[in-house]
């Protein structure tokens, strides 16, 4: 997948410390409980300018994905639609590190994002 | 009698407590299933005259017998053989006409039944006394999908403005309408009497425990993303991307109007694989356990091992739950508990993938401490 060779890691400064950090070395002591994920916007979303992030593995897609909402400042009536390897909508309740175990590739997990229903 | 109330579309039968005795006797429940190595599909079957009140009956499975067929097993019909011994086990012998089909074993999975019994919570407020609702609540299926008359019936005593979002809960646990039915009952409620008694909310929707359900399109919307995670387990995806809008519908529509015909014609397409490589790419699966905060684990665990062995449920549990095996020397911590049965350890893990999954594709594999007595 060629797609997955973009992804500079671009800084990100003024994130407060409870949302997922900006990955940019992700240390020895740090790879345990976080993974790296990567966003993508899907068709007129808008691009998150930091896509790379390193999460917690015990958050939920849930969290993560109001955490999109927030840094995407959507209307609280816009919906969100997170999706794995382009074809199925995790469960809200799903936690990241399972994706992350059974969908992750080249150390990372891909996911896409779009403001409506992009995959079935 | 249970047979006759299947064929009633969801079951939503009413049912009096007095007869769900007679339903635990004709769900014998099937102890453990399927013998390892292929040398011969045993099945033990406990008998549930003596113990109708608590694991005989847990939540009807209805299942009949396992394993009649492993995969390893399929070209070569064996001679199996069921027996009694001194615990009150039943012992059959089957030669190869007779032999249940594995077929047999899909329908008993899927026309698995468990009686419940809904009452409102004493804290709504109601125009006049609630009674309790009886319900067959089929295992496979999802609570929000099959209680359209458990709402019904509520809504007759209560006022409009008192009704929200109904939500359910089980001894103080909210149910999680996206887990399928049945393993909501193993994990919370094996080992306690029948019908299982659901307390009904229509107020106070626990945000943190729930996700909302606003319509039936949300659950299929759940169930496909499953059934496409599934497939993306065990064949990248690529058997659900081949199939067309229709077909997906009919999965949907087979569990929604409880078809099982409509939903195995398109189904057993999702439980094929390439023959020399002998099951799925990685098995779909999710461990569930009472005592952790996490919802469930899942990782990849593919069916057969480097060597070209067939893994087993034992194997699997090793691997991610390496408590739940019991050890020689000390008594029994955990039930593994498909279905509301316990099946065998030595049972190949491909041949449980395809036989005990649920309609999304999971083997949904709930593990609960034994019960003390």
């Amino acid at each position: 997948m060629s797609e997955n060779a973009e992804s500079p890691t671009e800084q990100q400064k003024d994130e407060t410390s409870s949302q997922p950090c900006q990955s940019e070395d992700s240390g020895a002591s740090e790879e345990k409980k976080k993974i790296d994920i990567l966003l993508k916007a899907v068709g007129d979303t808008p691009i998150m300018k930091t896509k790379k992030w390193a999460v917690e593995r015990g958050r939920t897609v849930q969290s993560l994905s109001q955490f999109i909402s927030r840094f995407l400042k959507l209307e609280p009536s816009e919906q969100l639609f997170i999706y794995v390897n382009q074809s199925f909508a995790p469960s809200p309740d799903q936690e990241v590190g399972v994706l992350f175990e059974c969908f992750g590739s080249d150390g990372k997990l891909v996911l896409h994002y779009c403001k409506s229903q992009a995959w079935g | 009698m249970w047979r006759a109330q299947r064929n009633d579309q969801h079951n939503s039968v009413k049912v009096a407590v007095t007869h769900i005795a007679t339903a635990e006797l004709a769900n014998a429940q099937v102890k453990s299933c399927c013998s390892g190595k292929g040398s011969r599909a045993r099945c033990v079957v406990s008998s549930p005259t003596r113990r109708a009140d608590n694991r005989a009956c847990s939540g009807g499975s209805g299942i009949r017998c396992l394993g009649a067929s492993a995969p390893f097993c399929r070209e070569r019909r064996r001679v199996g053989r069921w027996f009694v011994n001194r615990s009150h086990h039943l012992c059959v012998t089957w030669r190869q006409e007779r032999m249940a089909d594995d077929k047999d074993v899909l329908r008993d999975v899927w026309f698995g039944r468990i009686p419940a019994c809904f009452t409102l919570y004493q804290d709504e407020i109601t125009e006049r006394e609630a009674e309790p609702f009886y319900l067959l609540l089929p295992r496979v299926s999802y609570l929000t999908l099959v209680t359209d008359k458990v709402k019904k019936h509520f809504l007759k005593v209560m006022k409009a403005e008192d009704v929200e979002e109904m939500w359910f809960e089980y001894e103080g646990t909210p149910l999680k309408w996206h887990y399928p039915i049945g393993v909501l009952f193993d994990l919370h409620a094996s080992n306690t009497a029948l019908p299982w008694s659901v307390t009904v909310h229509f107020k106070n929707f626990p945000e943190r425990d729930l996700l909302h359900c606003p319509s039936n399109s949300v659950i299929e919307a759940h169930f496909m993303s499953s059934i496409k995670e599934a497939d993306a387990l065990k064949h990248k995806g690529q058997v659900i991307n081949d199939m067309q809008k229709k077909d997906h519908k009919q999965l949907w529509m087979g569990l929604q109007n409880d078809k099982f015909d409509q939903f195995w014609a398109m189904n057993r397409k999702l439980m094929e694989y390439p023959t020399e490589e002998g099951g799925f790419r990685y098995i779909p699966f999710r461990v569930y356990q009472t005592t952790s905060d996490r919802p469930f684990i899942q990782r990849l665990f593919r069916p057969m091992s480097q060597e070209g062995c067939h893994q087993t449920l034992g194997d699997l549990l090793k691997e991610v739950f390496p408590a739940a095996i019991p050890q020689d020397d000390e008594p029994k911590r955990y039930q593994v508990v498909i279905h509301g049965i316990e099946p065998m350890l030595e049972t190949p893990i491909q041949w449980l993938s395809e036989h005990l999954s649920h309609p999304d594709n999971f083997l949904h594999i709930s593990i609960i401490p034994s019960p003390s007595d």
